[in-house]
């Protein structure tokens, strides 16, 4: 069974988990070009790496992030948005 | 046939089963099933507790939104405690859910709070299910991923997981039956949470009891 650790409720198989994509910077909507505003909400890094992205425990709705080297598959560590040091 | 003020999410495939029915909390319940046998408690039983009134709040200022309510919050995540009667849980770090004893006026005070910065109401339809006797750890076994044997029912503890699929807040209770599991579960899952254990408990040997028959024993 694949753990996730939510940084609330603990380590818990990954079915109870819903992940939501990598954190991705959103360009000023107001000054970027049309290019660079498509390539935002069009395109994603599919590059492997280590990445963060949004994780949710479902049970509880905990919303978390995940640093994950997605070439390996393994979670480095996870924490609360606002939380991080 | 008047209509009742509040349904349970277990009426459907409860009805069926049904031997008495009684008025609780004004929530029609099974008050007996058929055949059911106080015996299942030496193995296994299983109980609808849905009519208790509960509610629930979720904000920063949750909690002090409970304390003008003049009730007790836990202070740790994920672990409940008893307030004036009431069972307070603290899911996660800033929501609460209240559920009322018999007879008990928490639910109603909270409900009567004045609307406060920082503080949602949750409006809570949970299916609310019991599990006691000694097999029950194996039930759980059987239907979750998280080991309840770890829980600490003197301690207050608590679990959200996922349950036969279904997104579950687990209480480990001290009751006179001995350590109990409250479960509890979107009122929308409730049937098929209801139906499946059922099943899973009656192979395990045990069975289910009506509101009469989970009064007797304190549950």
């Amino acid at each position: 069974m694949k753990l996730l650790t939510c940084p609330v409720n603990g380590a818990r198989p990954v079915s109870e988990f819903t992940y939501w994509g990598e954190i991705r910077p959103a360009p000023d909507a107001n000054a970027c070009t049309d290019h660079e505003w498509a390539d935002y909400v069009f395109n994603r890094n599919g590059a492997p790496g280590v990445k963060r992205e949004w994780w949710c425990h479902t049970p509880s709705n905990t919303w978390f992030i995940a640093e994950r080297d997605t070439e390996k598959d393994r979670v480095m560590r996870t924490w609360l948005p606002g939380s991080e040091a | 046939m008047s209509t009742p003020v509040r349904v349970s999410p277990l009426t459907d495939v409860q009805v069926a089963h049904a031997a008495r029915w009684v008025d609780l909390e004004d929530m029609p319940s099974v008050a007996a099933f058929a055949g059911e046998s106080e015996a299942h408690l030496a193995v296994v039983a299983i109980g609808d507790l849905s009519f208790r009134r509960r509610t629930g709040l979720k904000g920063p200022g949750a909690a002090a939104a409970l304390a003008d309510a003049g009730l007790a919050t836990p202070a740790r995540a994920n672990s409940w405690c008893r307030s004036e009667g009431a069972l307070v849980a603290r899911l996660g770090l800033t929501e609460y859910l209240v559920e009322d004893s018999a007879g008990g006026t928490a639910v109603s005070r909270v409900l009567a709070l004045p609307a406060a910065a920082d503080v949602y109401p949750v409006p809570r339809y949970d299916a609310a299910l019991v599990v006691a006797g000694p097999q029950a750890i194996d039930l759980f076994r059987q239907t979750c991923a998280v080991d309840m044997a770890t829980l600490d029912a003197a301690g207050g503890a608590l679990a959200l997981t996922s349950m036969v699929g279904v997104g579950v807040t687990v209480a480990a209770v001290m009751t006179p039956a001995g350590v109990s599991y409250r479960v509890w579960c979107d009122g929308t899952y409730g049937g098929y949470l209801w139906d499946t254990l059922c099943g899973v408990v009656q192979e395990m040997g045990g069975g289910w009891l009506g509101s009469e028959s989970l009064s007797r024993v304190g549950l």
